[in-house]
């Protein structure tokens, strides 16, 4: 006959193979599934070294056709840049180079003058000021000038198409201008206007 | 046994008399009854003279306590199924352990010190190399292409100069004649460095990377910011490096390569000139459009050339303004010329004053007549000035008037009338053309205002 502990010897088996089958799916289950998506994972990432290992090849090729065309025109960039640079200190100079901008206004006078009335009686030079934010200069410049009706207008011109590469001529621009105009001339036909002008002449840091 | 009188046990007895005694009576049973029998009974059941002997000894007792110590039998599919349990675990360990060898940087002080290889390392390690290749393909790519678009730029400004002259109402015709057959001129070199240009900027700036997985935060090896804009710091990075390096430098060399390196920065990832730029289509481009497109590409380039450029784009032309004065005037007064005043009378000027802060314009002078309508003149001049393209706002509220129908009447005019803000309209067209992504053909504006024109309008 039977007794108890072995009755129980025999139920704890039972119980033992449901517990270790059902342990045995789960753990089957949760390890398949994990390996089976990282092994997709694997096989995407050795994929994606194989195409990183093409491209870089391919990239490798590219790197030098641009560093050989960059190094072929260098010396052409360079002079560019210096003729830029030169042409680029006689119209937005470093610093307000106001005694520049003095040889300048005579200049113009003395062109002016030989073809009719220009006199520039006074420039006065005010505090430059630099604007960080739109990376340059303002110089402000006050003159008094007496000119006749052409010349005026051609001044006007000079100051308009200022700041040219071609004519080097130093970037202004006008602020403000009073002009008187008055009676009769030196010239038949001619006015003589005599102007107060203010303009801004711009530099770089 | 002892005692055992049928002999079954222990063996037959030896001799006949032993034999005679121990021979069983049933197996004679006529003779069962005979005396020989009654005394072989007798001697069956007493012996030895004890009494009430069994001829079996007790039933022998089951021992209990060994049935207690045999267990079941151990159960074989418990056994397997302990060990699919003990191998699947195992299994599962080693899985893991493998994945995370190769896939990411749990086990990373194993793979280092047992030099096991990471291919998500090795990948994201690849990657990095193509980004820093292609950063190296960008680097030399935008400092050519801040060449070529200063060579452009330098080239334009004289055909923005020719333009202008071309296009002002005071040039004379030799002038305009000339600044024409300049700007023709100036064409095959401006395409030649616009074609360079932008040659270099469509190209990509980013390659496509192999990325593990970008979705996964937990991912060590993802990148973390989107594969363009890390080509975009990357470049951009390496050249703010590069000019670092010379900002201290007191060589002119070096400063201008300093220079270089920023503008060449400022390039990359300006995704408002690259479209503009891919959107040009030089040969189709009028004099006014390229007029209007070189304008436009200085002020996106953010270089030297756009400083000067905005700086430009803000120049009142008072010359013109002076002529369009003039223009107004003798729809006022049909005699109005500078010498005419005192044989004809009509309108004369004494002063002008212009302001370019405030855009305010103050003319000051007189107008004389024969008759007495000096006022009509006057309210002539102002509607006149209203109806210009150039001007709003003039008005003279008092009005005065002298003389005598000999002498004729004189009256004394100050008109005050500001300039229209087309520059506000040319600043806002800038600012929507760099903010805006285009994608159509550039609406290339016809519109030749005193100010330069209209720029491209995306």
């Amino acid at each position: 006959m039977e007794n108890l502990s072995y009755k129980l010897i025999v139920q704890h088996q039972a119980t033992q193979k449901k517990v270790y089958a059902f342990l045995c799916l789960v753990i089957l289950i949760a390890v398949g599934a994990y390996s089976y998506f990282q092994w997709q994972k694997y096989l995407n990432v050795k994929d994606g070294i194989m195409t990183d290992d093409v491209a870089i090849a391919e990239l490798n090729n590219s790197l030098t056709d641009e560093k050989n065309a960059y190094f072929t025109n260098k010396a052409n960039f360079d002079a560019l840049n210096k003729t830029i640079d030169g042409n680029s200190s006689n119209i937005l100079p470093k610093g307000d180079q106001y005694t520049e901008l003095t040889r300048q206004m005579d200049a113009i006078e003395d062109e002016l003058h030989k073809v009719g009335a220009f006199e520039i009686s006074n420039i006065d030079y005010g505090s430059p000021v630099f604007d960080e934010a739109l990376g340059f200069g303002t110089l402000p410049v006050r003159m008094n000038i007496k000119s006749s009706q052409e010349n005026f207008i051609k001044f006007l011109h000079m100051m308009e198409t200022s700041g040219s590469f071609a004519n080097t001529l130093r970037l202004m621009s006008i602020s403000s201008i009073r002009l008187t105009f008055e009676k009769g001339g030196i010239m038949s036909g001619s006015k003589m206007i005599t102007f107060s002008l203010q303009l801004n002449a711009y530099f770089q840091k | 046994m002892a005692n055992t009188i049928t002999g079954t046990l222990e063996g037959a007895p030896e001799n006949p008399e032993e034999n005679k005694q121990n021979r069983n009576p049933l197996d004679n049973p006529g003779t069962a009854n005979k005396s020989d029998d009654s005394d072989f009974i007798k001697n069956l059941v007493s012996e030895s003279g004890a009494k009430n002997q069994n001829i079996l000894e007790a039933a022998p007792e089951v021992d209990q306590s060994l049935i207690e110590e045999v267990a079941p039998p151990a159960s074989v599919l418990v056994v397997l199924l302990k060990a699919a349990f003990g191998l699947l675990v195992i299994g599962g360990i080693a899985s893991f352990g493998f994945f995370a060898l190769q896939l990411t940087d749990y086990l990373q002080v194993i793979n280092q010190r047992l030099d096991i290889p990471n291919i998500a390392a090795d990948l994201s390690a690849k990657n990095q190399e193509i980004v820093s290749i292609q950063t190296n393909i960008n680097f030399y790519r935008y400092l050519q292409a801040k060449a070529y678009l200063d060579k452009f730029s330098y080239d334009a400004d004289s055909y923005i100069q020719n333009y202008e002259i071309y296009n002002s109402l005071t040039s004379s015709k030799a002038d305009r004649d000339k600044a024409k057959q300049a700007m023709a001129d100036s064409r095959p070199l401006l395409k030649e460095s616009f074609l360079a240009a932008r040659g270099k900027l469509i190209l990509p700036l980013s390659h496509s990377l192999v990325v593990n997985n970008v979705s996964d935060s937990s991912d060590p090896f993802a990148i973390s910011v989107s594969p363009d804009q890390q080509f975009i710091d990357g470049t951009v990075g390496k050249l703010r490096s590069k000019a670092d390096e010379l900002a201290n430098s007191t060589d002119a060399a070096a400063k201008l390569d300093y220079k270089n390196y920023l503008y060449a920065a400022n390039l990359v990832g300006n995704n408002a000139l690259r479209q503009i730029v891919a959107a040009i289509d030089f040969d189709k481009l009028s004099d006014e459009e390229l007029y209007d497109a070189i304008r436009l590409v200085d002020l996106l380039a953010v270089n030297d050339f756009s400083i000067i450029q905005k700086i430009k784009e803000f120049r009142v032309k008072w010359s013109d303004i002076i002529h369009e004065i003039d223009l107004r005037t003798i729809i006022a007064d049909e005699n109005y010329t500078k010498d005419n005043y005192d044989s004809y009378g009509g309108i004369r000027y004494t002063s002008y004053s212009f302001d370019t802060d405030s855009r305010q314009i103050s003319v000051v002078g007189e107008t004389r007549k024969n008759d007495t309508t000096t006022f009509t003149t006057i309210s002539n001049l102002i509607d006149s000035l209203n109806k210009s393209e150039l001007f709003e706002g003039a008005e003279m509220r008092s009005f005065s008037k002298s003389g005598s129908d000999l002498e004729g009447y004189t009256s004394s005019l100050r008109i005050s009338f500001y300039l229209k803000n087309l520059d506000q309209e040319v600043q806002n067209q800038a600012a929507a053309a760099a903010s805006q992504n285009v994608t159509n053909e550039p609406d290339l504006s016809e519109d030749d205002s005193m100010m330069g024109g209209d720029l491209l309008g995306m």
